[in-house]
């Protein structure tokens, strides 16, 4: 069956999105209040505690959440099961939005939001952070060039400026073709390159509490952390992007792509596995496992990771019978996804504690509602983005060659 | 990739998987607790000595600060503690000045600098506010200005640079009354040390504390008790960054393996588009 990926048609507001849109308006009002009175007055974070949920779950877990991106393209591209295919733009466009989102966390997180550009021209190759930032910083713009294509299929042949503009339409459509053509051509480079930048700051953002040292619970610092990282985020790149497929497909009424969901499902056990694996490893070899005789907020939170996290998803993944049913393998994908979270949050928030012992950092409800406002904001524009842009595909019902560039009115 | 590329050259060459040796000429100083009355006339002096607003000499005289531990932080560069113990004695905390400071490594755009002096100093002009240097610091030093929508600053001890520079010493240890602050280059204040717990080995504790901490700091701790894992953080001895900045250097060797895994991935990409097609795929 050909595929083809179109526009979707569908209302932007339904009872839903309405839902999502007060959400995102009080999370951008926290916001706001930040930017006018300082981190203090919105958050709980303090000189003992400075990091909080918007590092562990805005940049950290929204960082891994967007890890489908990558790996989607490795497989249809790079191992080149052209299958696939129909899978890659919602998960580029899922890691586009996503990696936006973590720039716009890190710019409302630090103190001077205005120096932002500085890691760009202040160079510290000391920093695992520097590291994260360079790498984060160019594949953003890679992921913006590997979803022009998207954007240029959508225009060509149907550019229509408003008013006087319009007889720029010609040039703009010519332009637009030009653009289309040369990055054909280059694609190839800018997905290889988006690989190997994940691959770099899936690890380095690892690396980063290695350095807290002994303030970091003996559970979670290892030297292989940055390992562990890039395991995790390779290994919740394919639930990430089933939970998505799922939930998008029920939310505009098509018919999901089980076979496809179904296969990233199976590809996701031994990924798990080796996850699981390096997971007992570092902790025999560290002899860490004493950490979990006493019953401890860090050591349940610790067995959760790995129990639902890894061992339930796997066992379930492998089993035909859940890889069939769409809300089991949502299930499933779910774990995995709410299992990385767990550990990012537990990296940079569970697991650390001040060298000078301090009340223990809580996040405060305002920093709460921002990041879910950014959660919000972030299922808003993927939806504006597939009624717009041709990103998810639906079963073509004529059959026949792909036109590439099918001129609509 | 040419980012990419500066990024292996800004780390310095081959064997430099820890930070840079401090100068050996530098200086520190050594506090020696059991001489400490806990007077507070060092924060005084250091606030004063920093442009920061101060309390009256009543507010020096009042015990009750020392109910509750206090760290330095924004409005404080040092702050005195008292400890209870069967001897309760005080212990004054400010920046350790470490010789492989865990602050210049990890700040992302190299805002901090070990001085010749031995002083570990902060830029304002660079700072972005990113706060990764309070994770990094084992001795929870850096404080931030949670309050301040514009130019929030880091702000901790910074020697007094400044006046080191012009041949003055450091405020807290010219107004200590009572000498339990001494200032030195770090080799003789170790001599001393060692010789005072030699000559009086029932009064000391037998280790000096930031001796070896972290691969040594500049500001040292003598006392009659061990101080590690009780008042100060119990720390190990090798440098803070270093594993952070092994596998840095790992990943990043000249740029090798990211290069190397482009290479690969473009084969196996070239590989699997002309190579055999397996049935329906
Ligand atoms: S004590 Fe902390 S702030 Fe001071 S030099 Fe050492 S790492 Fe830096
Ligand atoms: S807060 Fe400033 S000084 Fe500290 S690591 Fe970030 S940029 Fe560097
Ligand atoms: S001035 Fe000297 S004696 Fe007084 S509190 Fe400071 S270190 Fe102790």
């Amino acid at each position: 069956m050909t595929h083809r990926p179109t526009p979707l048609d569908a209302p932007f507001f339904t009872k839903g999105t309405v839902a999502l849109s007060v959400l995102a308006a009080a999370g951008m009002a926290v916001m706001g209040v930040r930017l006018l009175f300082g981190l203090g007055a919105v958050t709980n974070l303090s000189n003992a505690y400075p990091w909080g949920v918007w590092i562990g779950v805005d940049v950290a877990g929204g960082v891994a959440l967007a890890a489908g991106g990558f790996t989607t393209a490795a497989l249809a591209h790079v191992m080149h099961k052209e299958r696939y295919e129909a899978l890659v733009r919602p998960a580029l466009l899922t890691a586009m939005l996503g990696y936006t989102f973590v720039a716009f966390g890190v710019a409302m997180d630090i103190g001077r939001w205005y120096n932002i550009w500085h890691p760009l021209v202040m160079w510290n190759g000391r920093s695992a952070l520097f590291e994260v930032g360079i790498c984060v910083t160019i594949y953003l713009n890679v992921l913006y060039v590997e979803f022009l294509p998207v954007v240029a299929e959508r225009f060509i042949g149907r550019v229509s400026l408003p008013g006087p503009l319009a007889r720029w339409d010609a040039l703009v459509d010519r332009l637009l073709r030009a653009l289309d053509r040369g990055l054909s051509a280059t694609m190839f480079s800018f997905i290889l390159l988006g690989i190997v930048l994940s691959t770099l700051h899936q690890s380095s953002l690892g690396t980063l509490m290695v350095i807290a040292g002994p303030k970091m619970h003996p559970l979670w610092q290892t030297p292989i952390l940055p390992l562990l990282f890039l395991l995790s985020a390779v290994s919740v790149g394919f639930p990430m992007v089933i939970v998505e497929s799922l939930a998008a497909s029920r939310s505009f009424g098509l018919k999901p792509e089980m076979n496809l969901l179904g296969e990233l499902g199976r590809m996701t056990v031994p990924l798990l596995g080796v996850t699981l694996a390096f997971r007992l490893g570092d902790m025999f070899v560290r002899e860490s496992f004493v950490y979990l005789r006493e019953p401890s907020v860090p050591a349940v939170l610790f067995c959760c990771e790995l129990l639902f996290g890894l061992v339930v998803p796997m066992r379930m993944l492998a089993s035909r019978a859940v890889r069939e049913s769409p809300p089991l393998l949502f299930t499933a994908a779910g774990l995995v996804v709410g299992g990385v979270l767990l550990n990012r949050i537990d990296n940079f928030i569970v697991a650390y504690t001040p060298a000078v012992a301090a009340p223990r950092y809580v996040p405060s409800p305002w920093e709460v509602l921002a990041t879910l406002g950014c959660a919000a904001t972030l299922i808003l524009l993927y939806r504006a983005a597939v009624l717009v842009f041709p990103v998810v595909s639906r079963p073509a019902p004529g059959q026949g060659a792909r036109t590439k560039y099918a001129v609509r009115v | 990739m040419a980012a990419g590329a500066g990024l292996a050259g800004a780390a310095s060459p081959a064997s430099a998987s820890v930070s840079a040796e401090p100068s050996p000429t530098r200086s520190g100083v050594l506090v020696d607790t059991t001489v400490c009355i806990g007077c507070r006339s060092c924060e005084q002096a250091c606030k004063a000595a920093h442009g920061m607003p101060t309390q009256g000499p009543e507010a020096y005289e009042d015990d009750a600060v020392f109910d509750a531990p206090r760290r330095p932080d924004s409005t404080a560069l040092t702050v005195v503690n008292r400890l209870e113990a069967e001897r309760p004695f005080f212990l004054k905390a400010q920046c350790m000045h470490c010789d492989h400071p865990a602050c210049a490594s990890s700040c992302i755009v190299g805002a901090f600098t070990k001085e010749e002096s031995g002083a570990v100093v902060w830029d304002t002009s660079k700072c972005i506010g990113c706060r990764y240097c309070i994770v990094a610091c084992p001795f929870q030093v850096p404080a931030f200005e949670w309050g301040k929508a514009l130019e929030p600053r880091i702000m901790k001890c910074d020697f007094c640079a400044p006046r080191q520079r012009d041949g003055e010493l450091p405020a807290c240890v010219e107004r200590c009354p009572v000498e339990a602050l001494t200032f030195g280059p770090r080799d003789e204040l170790l001599r001393v040390a060692h010789e005072r717990i030699k000559r009086s080995p029932g009064k000391y504790n037998p280790r000096v504390y930031g001796e070896l901490e972290v691969g040594g700091t500049s500001w040292m701790y003598l006392s009659a008790r061990e101080l590690a894992g009780e008042a100060l953080p119990k720390l190990g001895t090798r440098p803070a960054p270093g594993v952070s900045e092994s596998i840095q250097h790992g990943i990043f060797a000249y740029f090798v393996p990211p290069v190397a895994l482009y290479s690969l991935l473009g084969f196996l990409m070239w590989d699997a588009k002309n190579g055999p097609r397996e049935g329906g795929e």
